[in-house]
Parts: structure tokens; C-alpha cells; sequence
């Protein structure tokens, strides 16, 4: 038995000394890359339907604009495709790919079946792995092609970067219209890209601060129909409006917990104001803070045991966070000027905030201890972030000076390099941002 | 007191001109500078340096005078002699040529001599030596006898023939090392064209957890020959994505003609770790 037990040891160290290659002699590190966007190719997506191939073109080109968007992807002109496939159930000619220095491939076919059915079948491949990463079959009606376009495009970003995509969502905001004395606000929804804007409410209604549920297709928001001000529930998808509660007393930005069963709003008692959490169930209020400052805009960790806030219980201005329960209150912003509308990230790794120093207005980021506070942005007057659905970008209202100002709608993503103007119909503010959509 | 200002202002302004009196010529001026150009080596470009051969003399050919002859055939071709008779002319030649050497006196005989030398048979004639036969299996049975004989020595051989490179300098040097190590802006090209070739994931949530090390080896002409991925760290898509992206960056270099080929040995097996930066 002995020797049985020394020649499996035996054995086990040969064999090991057998599969463990040979140290290489020459050890490279490589700890700075390429941070360019990567260079994509996205042909027109083919069809034996003259139908299909106009929806195929149309929807390529939404994909296109969708990844160049991004800031992480270059989409390469079709112009300078040497390769036109024929049938996309065939690996490409990956060497002709390398020479217009595209990194991937998108190669896909419209199938229409019937007036009332579309199929959309596309593949992904790498060209210099030489490999397909990713296959997708997807159905709808060829009118819904553009919520195709961007279900494409959350496939193709989320097989490069790892993490989930956000572009089949949509924002909803603050639609302006009038003079700045006697403006005109309309609760209005878009897809993220800024097409099919259309209104949420009908007839002139004066609405402040919409924010989405981060797990359903709800929002609630702030209505000065009547004097008091009250707070709405509003479901996307039926239409159907819920008074939440009206107020005695000014009532601030409403914000939903993580699973949308909670919401965290601030009211004012006795001039003074705290953050309460209300159960949307049972519509009872828990005050969270007690302190003779003023709290406000308090916004959930993604995970729901956190919370940050805005405080003048320092002096000025800055950003605290605490328990989900109101207890373990910590400043976590020290540096100069005023902290205002944190906002947690959906990833739970940042805040967003709005700084306002030297009279100038910025767009910024910290971890959620504090550190590493970054300004993404800077102008006459940002305001009101709010998040991507993948923590990657944030949506933002920058308003221009002057009797002619009007507030626009931003996005900026955390490099801080990528920073767009969102196409609104009119002038736009307080974007707030869907989850995916199902 | 009142007087302390002025006679203060006084005595500097004495101090001064007398330095200026003293020293003004005195100082002589400094030499110019002169630039001495400093090479910095590494440990290795001594230690680790292959042998050289000198190189032949760059001596241009003379060109051609304008006002020489212009070259002539010793014999018109209309009279040259078939190419076996020329043979046979030059080996009678060959004969007739060196000029004999003059015979020495020979000693006398004599009778006790003539007794003592045994009778020489009359030896024959010098034949000229017959080139030998070609016999391959003898060959074969040389060389293997010698491989037999002498395994490191074919070794050595075979190295050597494996990489057929020899380098010429000016100057013949002896070896000292393989002369295998790269220099250091050699490793600085590797690293920039990697950087070039590498996206790097900066994207991810802390970027700097997705380490993916391969090793890679290398054909002579720069082309890749194995891939194999030694260890990574972190898991989930991004740890994916960071694994493809290096995969890819590796393939994006090739070829990586830029390495000196005589240094083949020194980076044809090598291992990328590929560290994002947070």
C-alpha cells in the first residue's frame, strides 16, 4: 500500500513537472492602453424583403449612432467596407476587415414574416480574435424596428465592455416652452437618443422634478395644479395617475428606493426641513433626520441600506450620507464652495452632484466616502443630474445666461470627455432616467 | 544713534568698491564649457554581448579610366582550342615546367657497404594519386560515428546553424553571454506598440483588479506561434472582456517585426501581464 501511495506521488510530481511550461525569460508589463474609441463596423443589414432592407438601414444607422454616442466606439463609414457578405450565416473575410482597422463586426438580416411580424438576427464577431462573441435572434413588429435598433446596440456594448448597456431607455423631462417669466412646463418622455418625444399629461400643467422608479416603468413627480403642492404617481405604460399625498408646507424632490416600494422626499414642519421615507404601500411617513439645518434631495444606494443628502448643518452646502434608517450621519464633502442634488450611482460605486463655486456651476463625481471628487462639467448653470441605467453617463439641464436663456438637456459620461447635447423639440430640463426597458 | 543709518550706507559702500577693487581683474574667467557626451549601458550590453566579426573594408572598386584599353580576349575566339586540349596542353606543361634539381654526387661504394644494405628491390614507379571514390555509406558511417563520438559538439553545431545570424561590427570581439537581452528603448518599443494595441479597461468597475498575464512565443519572423493564457484575475464579464481585449491586443502587434532579429532568442518566449491602471 506504501508503495502504491509513493508512486501516485510520484506520478503527481512528474506529471506536474510535465504540464507546467517553462518560465519565460522575458516579462513584459503593459499598464497604459489604447483608451481611444474602438473602431466598428456595422453594415446595412440585409434583406430579400425591399421592406426589410429600408428597415435594415434604418436600424443600422440608429445602431451606429447609438455605439458612436457612447464615446466608446468609432462606427467606421460603410463607404469603406471593402467586404459586402451576402449571407451573414458565414464567417467574414476577417483580413478585409483588419485593413480599415475594424476592431468588430456587425453583420445582421431583416426577415419580415408577416405585416405584424420582423425577425432581426445579427452576429457580432471579433476580427482580430477571428471569432464570433455574440448571436442574437429578436422579434417584433416592424414598426418597433428602432426599439430593435437599440436592444442591437445594448447586445453589442454589453459583449465589449463587459457591463449592461442603456440604450433601449427612455427619459422623461421637463418640457419649456414661453418666456422665462411665464414659461410654460410639461411633463414629457423621449427615448434616451431624444426621438419619439411626446407629452405624458395633457392640457398645461405647471411639473417639477420627475424621477423614474429605478425598477418600473413609474414615475413620480412634484404638480403645482393647485396651491398646495402634491405629489403624483404616474404609470408609463396604463396612464393611470395616483396622488401620493399633498403637503402642508414646501415638499422637495421626491426620489424612489431602490425596489420602488419606498420614496425619499423632504418636508418642511415648522420651517424646518428633514427627510422623510414614505411607504407607497401604506402612504406612512418615517422621519429620517432631526436636525434645525436644511435637509434635502436624499437619494437611495442602489442596494437600499444607504442614503445621501445635502446639509447646511456644516454652514454651506455639502453632501452627507447616512444608514437607510437615518442613523450614522457622515459628512462626506469637505472641499470649497456648495454640494447640492446628490445622486447615487445604479453601479453604487460614485455620486453625482451639482458644485457650484466662483460662480460657476458643475457636473461632478466622488466615491461614496468622498474621495476622488472629479468635475465632469462646468458652465453658467448645470443642474439636476441623474444616471444612466449602467452608472456610466449622466443626464444633466444646462441653462445659458441671459434674458434669452433657455435650459437644455446634457449628457457626459464619467471620463468627462464625452459631453453631448440631447435633442429635445423645445428647450428641456430635469432629465430624469428610465430603467431598461423590458 | 542718528548717525548709525549714514555711517552703515558708508561702510557697505566702502565694503563694496574695495571687493570690486580687489577682486575685479583678479577673477579670471571661467573656461567654456565643453560637452562631453556620455553613454549610459546597462549591466547586460556588457555582460550580455555575442561575438562579432570584423567587418570587411568598405573600399570602394576603382572606377574604370576613361583612357584605358579596352579589355581584350588573350586568344580570338575563332582560334581557341577545344577545352580538353587546353587541359592537356597546361598538364604537359606542368611537366615540362619545374626545372629539375641537379643530382647529388653519390658516395662511392664500397665493398663492406654493398655487404651491409640488403638488396633493394626496384621500387615502382610513382603513380599519381587517384581521386578517391565517392561512397556515401562510408560518409554516413563517418558522421555518425563522430555524432556518436561527440553528442555536445553536434549540439553546439546545430544551435548555432539554428540561428545563422552573425553579427559584423567594426571591430572583431570575443563573446561574453548569448548576447540575448534586449536594450532598454528595445522594451520600450514592445511596451509602446502593446500600449497601442491594447484597449485597455478603464471602463470597468476597479479596472485595476483585471490582470490577465499570457505567455507568448514568437517565430523568427515576428509572427505569433502560441498563445496560452497563464492566469487571470477577477471574474464576471469585465474579467472576460479584459481577457478578450488582451487576446486581441496580441494579435493586433503581430507581426512584431520591429524586434531585432538577432536577438530572436531573447524575446521568442516572453510573458504580457496586462495590469489597467485604476
Amino acid at each position: 500500500m506504501d508503495r502504491l501511495i509513493k508512486i501516485c506521488v510520484l506520478l503527481v510530481f512528474i506529471l506536474g513537472g510535465l504540464a507546467t511550461p517553462a518560465q519565460a525569460q522575458l516579462a513584459i508589463d503593459i499598464t497604459k492602453g489604447n483608451i481611444d474609441p474602438a473602431p466598428i463596423a456595422v453594415p446595412d443589414f440585409i434583406s430579400a424583403d425591399p421592406r426589410g432592407r429600408q428597415i435594415g438601414k434604418d436600424l443600422a444607422e440608429v445602431v451606429r449612432a447609438d455605439l458612436t454616442r457612447s464615446g466608446l466606439f468609432r462606427s467606421l463609414d460603410p463607404n469603406s467596407f471593402i467586404e459586402t457578405q451576402a449571407n451573414v450565416d458565414y464567417a467574414p473575410t476577417f483580413a478585409d476587415w483588419r485593413v480599415i482597422k475594424a476592431e468588430a463586426l456587425v453583420s445582421g438580416r431583416i426577415v419580415i414574416e408577416s405585416d405584424s411580424r420582423m425577425r432581426v438576427e445579427f452576429r457580432l464577431w471579433d476580427i482580430f480574435g477571428g471569432e464570433q462573441l455574440a448571436g442574437l435572434r429578436l422579434a417584433a413588429t416592424p414598426d418597433n424596428w428602432r426599439r430593435m435598433a437599440h436592444k442591437v446596440s445594448d447586445a453589442i456594448y454589453s459583449q465589449l465592455t463587459g457591463e449592461t448597456g442603456y440604450f433601449d431607455s427612455r427619459i422623461v423631462f421637463i418640457d419649456e416652452t414661453g418666456p422665462k417669466v411665464n414659461r410654460k412646463k410639461r411633463l414629457a418622455i423621449m427615448d434616451q437618443d431624444g426621438a419619439n418625444a411626446q407629452y405624458l399629461l395633457t392640457g398645461p400643467s405647471t411639473v417639477i422634478t420627475p424621477r423614474f422608479s429605478p425598477s418600473t416603468q413609474k414615475i413620480t413627480y412634484m404638480s403645482y395644479e393647485n396651491v398646495i403642492p402634491a405629489i403624483y404617481l404616474l404609470d408609463i405604460e396604463t396612464g393611470r395617475r395616483e396622488l401620493l399625498g399633498s403637503f402642508p408646507g414646501m415638499t422637495f424632490a421626491p426620489r424612489f428606493s431602490p425596489d420602488g416600494t419606498q420614496m425619499l422626499l423632504t418636508l418642511v414642519k415648522k420651517g424646518n426641513s428633514d427627510i422623510y421615507v414614505m411607504d407607497l404601500r401604506s402612504r406612512s411617513t418615517t422621519q429620517l433626520t432631526n436636525h434645525p439645518s436644511i435637509d434635502v434631495s436624499a437619494s437611495f444606494a442602489p442596494d437600499g441600506k444607504g442614503i445621501v443628502f445635502n446639509s447646511d448643518r456644516g454652514g454651506k452646502p455639502q453632501l452627507y450620507t447616512m444608514r437607510a434608517d437615518g442613523s450614522s450621519v457622515k459628512r462626506i464633502s469637505f472641499g470649497d464652495g456648495r454640494y447640492n442634488a446628490p445622486v447615487w450611482s445604479p453601479r453604487g460605486d460614485k455620486i453625482a452632484f451639482v458644485k457650484s463655486h466662483k460662480g460657476k456651476f458643475h457636473i461632478g463625481v466622488m466615491n461614496t466616502d468622498g474621495t476622488g471628487e472629479r468635475m465632469l462639467t462646468e458652465s453658467y448653470l448645470d443642474e439636476g443630474p441623474t444616471w444612466s441605467p449602467n452608472g456610466r453617463v449622466i443626464l444633466f439641464s444646462r441653462e445659458t445666461r441671459g434674458q434669452s436663456g433657455k435650459s437644455q438637456i446634457w449628457s457626459v459620461d464619467l471620463t468627462g470627455t464625452n459631453l453631448q447635447q440631447v435633442p429635445t423639440p423645445t428647450a428641456a430640463s430635469d432629465p430624469a432616467w428610465s430603467p431598461l426597458l423590458p | 544713534m542718528q548717525f548709525g543709518l549714514p555711517i552703515s550706507l558708508f561702510a557697505h559702500g566702502l565694503l563694496v568698491m574695495g571687493g570690486i577693487f580687489m577682486f575685479g581683474r583678479s577673477i579670471p574667467a571661467l573656461d567654456e564649457g565643453q560637452v562631453v557626451a556620455v553613454e549610459i549601458l546597462t549591466l547586460s550590453e556588457l555582460t550580455n554581448v555575442r561575438a562579432s566579426v570584423k567587418r570587411a573594408d568598405d573600399k570602394k572598386p576603382e572606377p574604370i579610366k576613361e583612357d584605358s584599353p579596352p579589355m581584350q580576349l588573350e586568344t580570338p575566339m575563332e582560334n581557341a582550342q577545344a577545352v580538353s586540349d587546353i587541359v592537356e596542353k597546361r598538364q604537359d606543361e606542368a611537366r615540362e615546367t619545374p626545372p629539375e634539381p641537379e643530382p647529388e654526387p653519390e658516395p662511392e661504394k664500397t665493398a663492406e657497404a654493398d655487404a651491409d644494405v640488403p638488396p633493394q628491390t626496384p621500387e615502382p614507379l610513382p603513380i599519381a594519386p587517384q581521386p578517391p571514390k565517392f561512397d556515401l555509406d562510408a560518409l554516413s558511417d563517418i558522421v555518425n560515428k563522430t555524432r556518436d563520438a561527440a553528442p555536445e559538439k553536434n549540439q553546439q553545431v546545430a544551435l548555432q546553424s539554428e540561428h545563422n545570424i552573425y553579427e559584423f561590427a567594426d571591430v572583431a570581439r570575443t563573446a561574453s553571454g548569448e548576447g540575448t537581452g534586449l536594450s532598454v528603448s528595445l522594451l520600450d518599443k514592445l511596451q509602446t506598440e502593446m500600449m497601442r494595441c491594447w484597449r485597455e479597461s478603464r471602463d470597468a468597475v476597479n479596472p485595476e483588479s483585471l490582470v490577465v498575464q499570457f505567455r507568448l512565443r514568437l517565430l523568427p519572423d515576428g509572427y505569433v506561434e502560441q498563445v496560452d493564457l497563464l492566469g487571470e484575475t477577477g471574474s464576471g464579464p469585465y474579467a472576460k472582456v479584459a481577457r478578450q481585449r488582451a487576446a486581441a491586443a496580441i494579435k493586433k502587434c503581430e507581426p512584431y517585426d520591429f524586434l531585432p532579429a538577432e536577438n530572436y532568442s531573447g524575446w521568442r518566449d516572453m510573458t504580457l501581464s496586462f495590469r489597467p491602471r485604476a
